[in-house]
C-alpha cells in the first residue's frame, strides 16, 4: 500500500491534499466533513481586514440614517474587528477540539500592523500554521515595482519576527521577475509558498454594458501556471511549495508532486464535486503509485522538476513556434 | 375798520414758492422717506425665525398669534410656527421686535395696508411681504435688544489647581448669579422639546428667577429624579437649541438646574420639599436589573405609583455609569448618595452586590416579578485591537474609572497614553492628570470630530492634557517583563468619505512614531454584556447593533421584559436613560394593569 504521507510547513500530513481557504472552511461542520473525506489539513477562510472595515461602515451608515449619533459609533470598526477575530479564534479552537488535522489560519490585511495582530491572536489559540493571503494589484501608478515588492518582504519579515509557528505565503504571479521573487521570498524564513492564488476577476456584460464578476471556480486547465512554476522553482527554493488553482483530480495531484510540490490545495473541485472528491483524488493517486511501483511521494516528488527533467527548456518555453505550426484549423 | 394792504398782497406771497421743490409727496408716484428706525409693517425672516412665540407672548395688545405655514415643518429647535399680526390691534410699539431672540422679526418702512375686508387685518410677515427684507427699518440688534445675550459665567477652579485633587471643578452659581442668569430666559420652551425627558425647563427657570427655589426643585423632580446629576453632567441638548443661542450664549440651563437641586442639602430636605405623593401599595411587583439612571428612574416613579420595586445591582453602590464611570470632580459621591438615599426613602429597594445571571437568573426574576426592566448600560469595553493589548500596563478606561471611583489604587505611572476621543477617554485622561501623570490622548480623527463634549475637551487641555489628533495606534511595545513601555502610532491624513460620511483617517505610510509610556488606557467604546439572558429569551428579543430593540413603551419582544438606557437608545447619555426609565414606568404600569383587567 502506497504511503501518501507528506511533510508540509513542518507539519505531518496524512496525504498531500489540503482543503484551501474558502467558504467550505469557514465553519466547523463543513471542516469535519472535509476531514472525514480525507482532507489532510484545512486552511481556514481568510479573515479579511477590508471585509471588517466594510461591514463596520455599512452598520454605521445605516445607524446614522436611523437617527443615531455618528459619534456613538466612533470606533465601531474596532468592535466589528473584535467580533470577527473572536469568531475566527473560536473556529480555530473548535477545529482543534473536534478534528485531528492541522489547522492553518489565513489572513488578508491591508495595514502592516493588522497582519501581525491577527497572526498573534491565532497563535495564542493554537493554530498550526499561518497562511498570508497577500496581494497587491500592481495598478498603482505611483508605486514602482521595487516598492511593491518591498511591501511583501516588509510584512513577511515583520510577521516572522513576531510569531513562532510556520508561515506560508499564498502568492500571485503578478511580478515582473517571478522566479527571483519566489526565490527571494523563500529565503526570508517562510516555511512555504503557495503557487498561486486565484483572484476575483472582472468581466463585462455586453448587453447591460456593466462590469460583472467572472465565473469564480477554476477548471483543470488552470493547473498549468502553477505546474510550470513549481517545476521551475522546486529545486531552487529554501521552503516548501504547495500548488493551488487547477488541481481537480488525482492526475493533478500527481503532476504537482512530480513538479516538486509538497502538497496541493483544492477548493473549486470540492464545490463542483463535493468533499467526496478528495477521496476520489487520493484513490487515483494511490492507484497510480501502485501501478508505477512508488511506495511514497518522495519516490517521485520533483521527478519532472527543472533540475531533473530531461528537457528543462520545455518548462521555460513561452512562444508556441513549431508547436502551433503543426496545429491545423478545422 | 382800517385798510390793510397786507390783506391784498398776502395771496401773492405764494408766488415766492414758484420754482421751488414742493413739500408734498406726489403719491403714488413718489414715496415718502420715513424716519430712521421707522416702525411700519412687520417683516419676518422665515428662515431665521424659530417659532419661539416670544413676540406673541410679549404683545400687550394680543395682536400676534402663531400659525402653521405651509412648507415649514417643525424640527429640532424650530416649532414650525410663525407669527401672524393683526394690524387692527397692533400699535407698532415694536416690543415684539425688541424681544425677538433670533432677530428675524423687524418693522419696515412700509406703512400702507389696504384691505377690502374690514374684519381681516391679519398679516403674516415674511409670507405676505417677501420683499420686506429690503425695507427693514426697526430691527433688533444687540444695541437695541431687550434681551441679555451674555451668560453669567460659571466660576471654576483654575486648571493648575484642579489637577491637585478630585475636588469638583465647577463651583456653582451664587443665589444672585442664578437669579440673573434665570432672568435671561425668555420662557419660549423650545428647549423642552429637545430634552429627552421634556423637563419643564421654562417653569423651573422662572421659579428660580422669582426666587422660588423650592418650587424649582418640585418642578424638576416632577419628571426627573436625578435632576442634581443632570445639573452637573447633563449633555444639555436643551442648550444646543436655546433661542438665545441664536445670537448669544444659551441660557445656562444645566447650571440653573444644578443651583436649584443643590438648595436641598440632603435627602431629608429633598423629601420635605418634593413631598411626593406616593400611592398605596397596589400589590404588583417589578424587578429592575441595574441601578443606573434608567433603572433608578423607572424604580422611583413605579414606587410612587404603588408598585413594589426591587433593583438588582451587581456592584456595591448604585448609580451605574454615573457612579462608576463619571469622575468625582464632575459628580461628587455626596451628590449621588443624596439622590439614591432619597429614592430609597420613598420605597425603592436596592439589592446590592447581586449579579443577575450569577446570583439570580432572569427567569427567576420573572417568576418573582410581573415585569422586569433591564438597564445594565454599556460596561464591557471594546478591545483596542492592538498587539500586546493584554500586557501589564494596558488598561481599559471603564475599568480604570471604576477602580478609581471605588477609591482603589491603579498603577499608571507618570506617563499615560489614552486612546479614544469620547467623554470616557477625556475622563480617563483628566483622572490620570490628577494622579500625577503626563497625559497624551491619541485620537485617529480631528479634534472637531471627537465625540466628547467640547467643554470636556477644553477642560482637559486646560489641565495640561496633550491631544494628538489624526494618530492611529499600531502596537503596544513591551519590555522583557511583558510590561507596556511604549506605544507605536502612525500619523493619518483625512480622506473624504465617498458615501458622504465623516472624513476617514488613513495612515500616512512610513510616518510612524513611538511614545514612551507607563500605561496605555483604551477608551474606544463599550457595549453591553447580555450573557445573563438565556438563549430562549434572546431568540424572542431583537438585538440590533448591540442594542435591544424596544417599542415606544420600552417593551422588548418579550411582553414582560422592558429595557432602557444605553442598551436601548441612540443617545447613550444620562438624560436619555432617564427618559427611557420614565417611559418604561408608563409602559410597565399599562402592561401590568391591563393584564389584571
Amino acid at each position: 500500500m502506497a504511503d501518501l504521507t507528506t511533510k508540509y510547513l513542518g507539519l505531518s500530513l496524512k496525504n498531500p491534499v489540503i482543503a484551501s481557504s474558502s467558504t467550505l472552511t469557514d465553519n466547523i461542520e463543513s471542516i469535519k466533513n472535509l476531514e472525514e473525506n480525507g482532507a489532510a489539513a484545512v486552511v481556514l477562510r481568510s479573515i479579511f481586514e477590508e471585509e471588517i472595515t466594510m461591514e463596520a461602515e455599512h452598520v454605521v451608515s445605516q445607524a446614522v440614517k436611523e437617527g443615531y449619533d455618528e459619534g456613538l459609533f466612533d470606533y465601531f470598526d474596532s468592535r466589528v474587528k473584535q467580533q470577527n477575530v473572536d469568531d475566527y479564534l473560536d473556529l480555530i479552537l473548535e477545529c482543534k477540539r473536534q478534528t485531528q488535522i492541522p489547522v492553518i489560519g489565513s489572513i488578508n490585511a491591508m495595514s502592516d500592523h493588522e497582519w501581525v495582530y491577527f497572526a498573534k491572536k491565532m497563535v495564542e489559540v493554537g493554530v498550526d500554521a499561518i497562511e498570508l493571503n497577500m496581494f497587491l494589484l500592481p495598478s498603482d501608478m505611483r508605486r514602482t515595482c521595487d516598492e511593491n515588492e518591498k511591501l511583501y518582504f516588509d510584512v513577511v519579515n515583520k510577521l516572522l519576527k513576531e510569531v513562532d509557528v510556520p508561515v506560508t505565503l499564498k502568492m500571485s504571479h503578478y511580478f515582473s521577475n517571478l522566479g527571483m521573487m519566489i526565490k527571494k521570498l523563500s529565503e526570508t524564513g517562510l516555511s512555504g509558498l503557495v503557487l498561486f492564488n486565484k483572484f476575483f476577476a472582472p468581466d463585462f456584460d455586453i448587453n447591460a454594458e456593466k462590469v460583472t464578476p467572472t465565473y469564480v471556480l477554476s477548471g483543470p486547465r488552470d493547473i498549468y501556471m502553477s505546474l510550470r512554476w513549481i517545476a521551475m522553482m522546486s529545486d531552487r527554493v529554501d521552503c516548501d511549495l504547495a500548488a493551488s488553482t487547477g488541481v481537480h483530480d488525482g492526475a493533478g495531484v500527481i503532476k504537482q508532486v512530480l513538479a516538486g510540490a509538497k502538497a496541493v490545495q483544492v477548493a473549486s473541485t470540492l464545490y463542483k464535486n463535493g468533499p467526496e472528491q478528495i477521496g476520489v483524488m487520493l484513490k487515483e493517486l494511490e492507484d497510480w503509485m501502485n501501478k508505477k511501483g512508488y511506495n511514497s511521494l518522495d519516490d517521485f516528488r520533483g521527478k519532472l522538476s527543472y533540475g531533473k527533467v530531461d528537457n528543462p527548456s520545455l518548462l521555460q518555453r513561452v512562444q508556441f513556434m513549431k508547436y502551433f505550426g503543426t496545429f491545423t484549423n478545422k | 375798520m382800517a385798510f390793510d394792504i397786507k390783506g391784498i398782497l398776502s395771496p401773492f406771497k405764494a408766488l415766492n414758492q414758484m420754482g421751488k421743490h414742493p413739500h408734498t409727496v406726489k403719491f403714488p408716484y413718489e414715496q415718502k422717506v420715513t424716519a430712521p428706525r421707522y416702525r411700519g409693517l412687520h417683516f419676518n425672516d422665515l428662515e431665521e425665525c424659530i417659532g419661539c412665540g416670544t413676540c406673541s407672548t410679549i404683545c400687550q395688545n394680543k395682536a400676534i398669534d402663531m400659525i402653521n405655514i405651509e412648507g415649514i415643518d417643525p424640527s429640532s429647535g424650530d416649532t414650525g410656527l410663525r407669527p401672524r399680526v393683526d394690524n387692527g390691534r397692533c400699535c407698532w410699539c415694536a416690543l415684539c421686535v425688541e424681544v425677538c431672540p433670533t432677530g428675524s422679526l423687524s418693522l419696515t418702512t412700509d406703512y400702507i395696508y389696504v384691505t377690502e375686508d374690514a374684519d381681516s387685518f391679519l398679516w403674516t410677515p415674511g409670507v405676505d411681504n417677501p420683499d420686506g427684507k429690503e425695507k427693514k427699518s426697526f430691527v433688533s440688534d444687540s444695541e437695541h435688544s431687550l434681551l441679555e445675550y451674555a451668560r453669567i459665567p460659571m466660576r471654576e477652579l483654575e486648571g493648575t489647581e484642579r489637577v491637585k485633587s478630585f475636588a469638583e471643578v465647577v463651583l456653582g452659581y451664587s443665589e444672585e448669579e442664578a437669579r440673573k442668569e434665570a432672568e435671561r430666559c425668555i420662557g419660549c420652551g423650545i428647549c423642552t422639546d429637545n430634552c429627552p425627558v421634556h423637563m419643564h425647563i421654562p417653569e423651573y427657570i422662572n421659579a428660580i428667577a422669582l426666587g422660588n427655589d423650592e418650587d424649582a426643585i418640585r418642578i424638576i423632580y416632577d419628571n426627573n429624579p436625578l435632576g442634581e446629576t443632570c445639573g452637573k453632567v447633563c449633555t444639555r441638548r436643551c442648550e444646543e437649541i436655546c433661542a438665545i443661542s441664536k445670537r448669544g450664549e444659551p441660557v445656562a440651563i444645566r447650571w440653573l438646574k444644578r443651583y436649584a437641586t443643590e438648595r436641598a442639602a440632603n435627602e431629608e430636605m429633598v423629601k420635605e420639599i418634593v413631598n411626593p405623593t406616593i400611592l398605596p401599595p397596589n400589590g404588583h411587583s417589578v424587578g429592575i436589573i441595574g441601578a443606573g439612571p434608567s433603572g433608578l428612574t423607572a424604580a422611583y416613579y413605579l414606587a410612587m405609583r404603588g408598585f413594589n420595586v426591587d433593583i438588582y445591582e451587581s456592584k456595591a453602590h448604585a448609580g451605574g455609569m454615573i457612579m462608576y464611570g463619571i469622575p468625582k470632580y464632575r459628580l461628587p459621591l455626596d451628590s449621588i448618595d443624596k439622590q439614591i438615599e432619597y429614592m430609597e426613602s420613598i420605597g425603592v429597594k436596592i439589592h446590592y452586590n447581586t449579579m443577575v445571571g450569577k446570583d439570580v437568573t432572569l427567569e427567576e426574576l420573572h417568576q418573582k416579578h410581573e415585569a422586569v426592566f433591564i438597564g445594565i448600560g454599556f460596561e464591557k469595553p471594546y478591545s483596542i485591537g492592538l498587539t500586546n493589548e493584554e500586557a501589564e500596563g494596558s488598561i481599559q478606561a471603564v475599568n480604570f474609572l471604576r477602580e478609581i471611583n471605588s477609591d482603589k489604587h491603579v498603577e499608571i505611572g507618570d506617563k499615560v497614553v489614552v486612546i479614544g476621543g469620547g467623554n470616557v477617554a477625556i475622563d480617563a485622561a483628566r483622572v490620570s492628570r490628577r494622579l500625577g501623570a503626563d497625559v497624551t490622548i491619541l485620537y485617529r480623527r480631528r479634534v472637531q470630530d471627537m465625540p466628547a463634549d467640547w467643554e470636556e475637551i477644553e477642560g482637559a487641555e486646560d489641565e495640561g492634557v496633550h491631544i494628538k489628533p489624526q494618530a492611529i495606534p499600531l502596537e503596544l511595545i513591551t519590555n522583557e517583563n511583558g510590561r507596556v513601555v511604549a506605544i507605536k502610532y502612525a500619523n493619518a491624513e483625512m480622506v473624504p468619505d465617498p458615501k458622504g460620511g465623516r472624513p476617514r483617517p488613513k495612515i500616512i505610510e512610513g510616518d510612524e512614531h513611538i511614545i514612551e509610556t507607563t500605561a496605555v488606557i483604551g477608551a474606544i467604546g463599550q457595549e453591553a454584556d447580555y450573557s445573563f439572558i438565556s438563549e430562549k429569551i434572546k431568540s424572542q428579543i431583537e438585538i440590533k447593533r448591540g442594542r435591544i430593540v424596544v417599542n415606544e413603551s420600552q417593551q422588548t419582544g418579550v411582553e414582560w421584559l422592558f429595557a432602557g438606557g444605553d442598551i436601548a437608545n441612540n443617545r447613550a447619555d444620562a438624560i436619555s436613560a432617564i427618559a427611557d426609565g420614565f417611559r418604561a414606568t408608563k409602559g410597565i404600569e399599562k402592561f401590568i394593569l391591563n393584564k389584571e383587567n
